[in-house]
C-alpha cells in the first residue's frame, strides 16, 4: 500500500474513531476537571495523541481503553499544574475556591443537574460511576485505565454507588 | 420511585452529556488538519532507529543549525556563564558542550576541544574564587575534570596519531596555571606540572597513562566526581524548572493569539511532558530524580528554544526563564522555520551523563499510549506525543 493510501485509510480510521468515542471522552474529561472548555480542549488533545500513536503504526487491541488512558494522565498532568498554580498566593489575594466553583457551575448551566450531583461525590469516586455505569465499562478495564487493581475499582464502585443513591434520594 | 430508577434516570442524563455540534465540527477539522500537516511519510522516516539515523544524517546541516541554535538561544544561552553549583550548570556541562563536542569532526577539532573544555573549567574555579564561594569539593571536581579533558585529549592524540598544536599546548597550560592560581595555597588541589599533557616533551601516551592512574587514585580518594555523577543541587533544578515550565505555560498562555494553533498544542504537550517528569523527579531521589529533572528541562529547553525562534526573547538570567517574545522581531534564519521546529520538538533528548541514563528503576510513566513522557533516547517514542 502507498503512503497516501494507507494516510486516507488511517484518516478514515481515525474520524471513524473519533465520532465513536469523543462524547465519551469528552464525558470522562468533564468529569475529570468539572469545566466544559478545558473537556473540550483535552478532547481534542486525546485524539491528538492518539493519531500520532496511530501513524506510528501502534498495536493498539482496545482503542476505548487507549483513549481514556491518554485522558486520564492529561487529567493528572492538569491537576499537577492547578496545584502548582499556588493555592497560597491565590488564596492571600482573596480567592475563594468555593466561588470559583460556583462560578464553574453556573457557567455549565447546561449541565447543571449532573455535574451537581456528582460533584458531591470524592473525585475519585466520580470517574469509576462515569465509567462503570454511564459508560459500561468493566471494572477490569476501568482498572487498566485508572491504573488500579480492578480490586480496588470494583471497592469504589459499590461505595460511590451507594453515596450516589443517598444523594440522588434526599 | 426507587434508588435505581433515580440512578438510571441520572446516568440517562450522563450519557446525554456531549460535545455541542459546532465544537464537535471545529474539533474534527482541527484533528483532520492536524493528521493530515503530520501525515504518514513523516512517521514511516521514524521507524527504525537506522533510518531515523540515515535520516538524520541526510538533514546533518539543518540539524546542525537547529542544535547550534538550541546552545546559543533559550536556557543553553543563559546557562553558558553558570558556575559549579548554579542551577544551569548541569546544563551547560551536560547539553551545551555535549552538542559541541559533537559537532568536533576530526581528531585535531576534538582534542582542541578538550583543550578548550579545560580551560572553561579552570575559568570557572577562577570565577568562584573571585566570588568567594569556591569549595574544597568544587575545586577537587574541577581539578579531576581538567586532568580529565587532559587524558581524553591525550587519548585521542595517541589514537590517531596526530600532532598536537601549539595552540592546543598553550590552553592546556593556561588552564593549569589559571586553576592553581584559583586554588593559590592549596598544594593539595594545585596541578602538579609534571602532571600537564600535550605540551610536555614527554610522549604523550606515557602521559596519558601517568594521568589515568593519578585520575583512579583520586576516584579512590573520592575526589573524582567526574560529570556523570557530579553533585546536583536537584531540589533547585527541580524549582527552577517548574519556575520555567510555569513561566512557559503562562507565555503560550498570553501568547495564545500569535502561536499557530497546531504548534501550541504540541508546544504545550512538551510541557505537560515536562510536569509529568519533574513530578516523578520530585518523587525520587538521586540520579532519577536528576535524570527525570533534566529531561523536564530539556522539554522546557525545546520549547524555549522554539518561542526564540519565533521571536526575540527576553531572559532571566537568574533562573533562564524567558521572560517576554517580541513576536514583531523574529530572528532572520536561512532555513525554514517550521522545518527547525518541528527538528527542535522531536530531537533525541541529549543525556546530562555521559553513560547510558541511569533510568532503571524507574517504572513506566504510564501504560500505553498515556505517556507523555520520553526518557529513553529512542527515536521511535521520541516523537512529541
Amino acid at each position: 500500500m502507498n503512503r497516501y493510501m494507507k494516510q486516507e485509510q488511517l484518516e478514515k480510521e481515525f474520524m471513524a474513531t473519533f465520532d465513536t468515542y469523543s462524547d465519551a471522552i469528552f464525558r470522562f474529561c468533564l468529569v475529570k476537571v468539572s469545566n466544559k472548555e478545558l473537556a473540550e480542549d483535552m478532547t481534542q488533545e486525546v485524539f491528538t495523541r492518539y493519531w500520532q500513536s496511530l501513524r506510528n503504526g501502534k498495536e493498539m487491541t482496545n482503542v476505548r481503553s487507549f483513549l481514556y488512558t491518554i485522558a486520564n494522565n492529561m487529567a493528572k498532568d492538569w491537576y499537577k499544574r492547578k496545584k502548582a498554580d499556588s493555592l497560597d498566593d491565590r488564596l492571600d489575594a482573596g480567592f475563594d475556591p468555593r466561588d470559583e466553583k460556583a462560578t464553574d457551575q453556573m457557567q455549565e448551566a447546561e449541565y447543571g443537574e449532573v455535574l451537581g450531583v456528582i460533584d458531591e461525590l470524592e473525585p475519585r469516586d466520580r470517574e469509576v460511576v462515569v465509567l462503570r455505569f454511564v459508560e459500561g465499562l468493566d471494572p477490569k478495564d476501568i482498572a487498566e485505565i485508572l491504573d488500579e487493581t480492578a480490586n480496588a475499582v470494583s471497592v469504589r464502585i459499590t461505595r460511590a454507588l451507594n453515596k450516589l443513591q443517598t444523594k440522588l434520594n434526599v | 420511585m426507587t434508588d435505581k430508577k433515580h440512578t438510571d434516570e441520572y446516568f440517562n442524563t450522563w450519557r446525554e452529556v456531549k460535545l455541542s455540534e459546532t465544537r464537535r465540527e471545529d474539533i474534527k477539522t482541527a484533528l483532520l488538519e492536524h493528521a493530515r500537516f503530520h501525515g504518514v511519510q513523516e512517521a514511516a522516516q521514524s521507524t527504525s532507529a537506522v533510518s531515523w539515523f540515515v535520516g538524520y544524517r541526510r538533514t546533518f546541516a539543518s540539524a546542525f543549525a537547529v542544535l547550534l541554535l538550541m546552545v546559543t538561544t533559550g536556557t543553553s544561552y543563559a546557562a553558558r556563564g553558570a558556575l559549579p553549583g548554579d542551577t544551569l550548570y548541569p546544563v551547560k556541562t551536560g547539553f551545551n558542550e555535549r552538542v559541541q563536542a559533537a559537532f568536533a569532526v576530526n581528531a585535531n577539532a576534538k582534542v582542541a576541544f578538550q583543550s578548550e573544555l579545560a580551560e572553561k573549567r579552570a575559568v570557572e574555579a577562577k570565577a568562584l574564587k573571585a566570588r568567594g564561594t569556591l569549595t574544597q569539593e568544587q575545586a577537587a571536581r574541577l581539578k579531576a575534570e581538567i586532568k580529565q579533558h587532559q587524558m581524553l585529549a591525550a587519548n585521542i592524540v595517541t589514537t590517531h596519531d596526530i600532532e598536537v598544536t601549539s595552540d592546543v599546548k598553550e590552553r592546556f597550560t593556561l588552564a593549569i596555571n589559571e586553576f592553581n592560581t584559583a586554588v593559590e595555597g592549596d598544594v593539595s588541589l594545585a596541578i602538579a606540572t609534571d602532571e600537564r599533557v600535550a605540551n610536555e616533551a614527554a610522549p604523550v601516551a606515557r602521559t596519558a597513562t601517568m594521568m589515568a592512574a593519578d585520575t583512579r587514585a583520586d576516584a579512590s580518594a573520592g575526589a573524582t566526581t567526574m560529570l556523570a555523577t557530579a553533585p546536583i543541587n536537584e531540589e533547585k533544578l527541580i524549582a527552577d524548572t517548574q519556575t520555567r515550565i510555569e513561566s512557559l505555560y503562562e507565555l503560550l498562555d498570553t501568547y495564545r493569539n500569535e502561536i499557530d494553533p497546531v504548534l501550541r498544542a504540541k508546544l504545550d504537550t512538551k510541557l505537560d511532558a515536562a510536569t509529568e517528569a519533574l513530578g516523578q523527579a520530585k518523587q525520587r531521589q538521586g540520579d532519577q530524580a536528576r535524570t527525570l529533572a533534566l529531561s523536564a528541562a530539556d522539554d522546557a529547553g525545546k520549547v524555549e528554544s522554539v518561542l526564540s525562534l519565533l521571536g526575540s526573547v527576553e531572559i532571566d538570567r537568574e533562573t533562564g526563564a524567558i521572560t517576554s517574545v517580541d513576536f514583531s522581531n523574529p530572528p532572520k534564519l536561512d532555513q525554514d522555520r517550521d522545518m527547525l521546529i518541528e527538528s527542535i520538538l522531536n530531537a533525541k533528548p541529549i543525556q546530562p551523563n555521559n553513560d547510558t541514563p541511569t533510568v532503571e528503576g524507574v517504572p513506566p510513566t504510564s501504560v500505553d499510549g498515556g505517556g507523555s513522557i520520553e526518557l529513553q533516547a529512542d527515536p521511535d517514542t521520541n516523537m512529541s506525543i
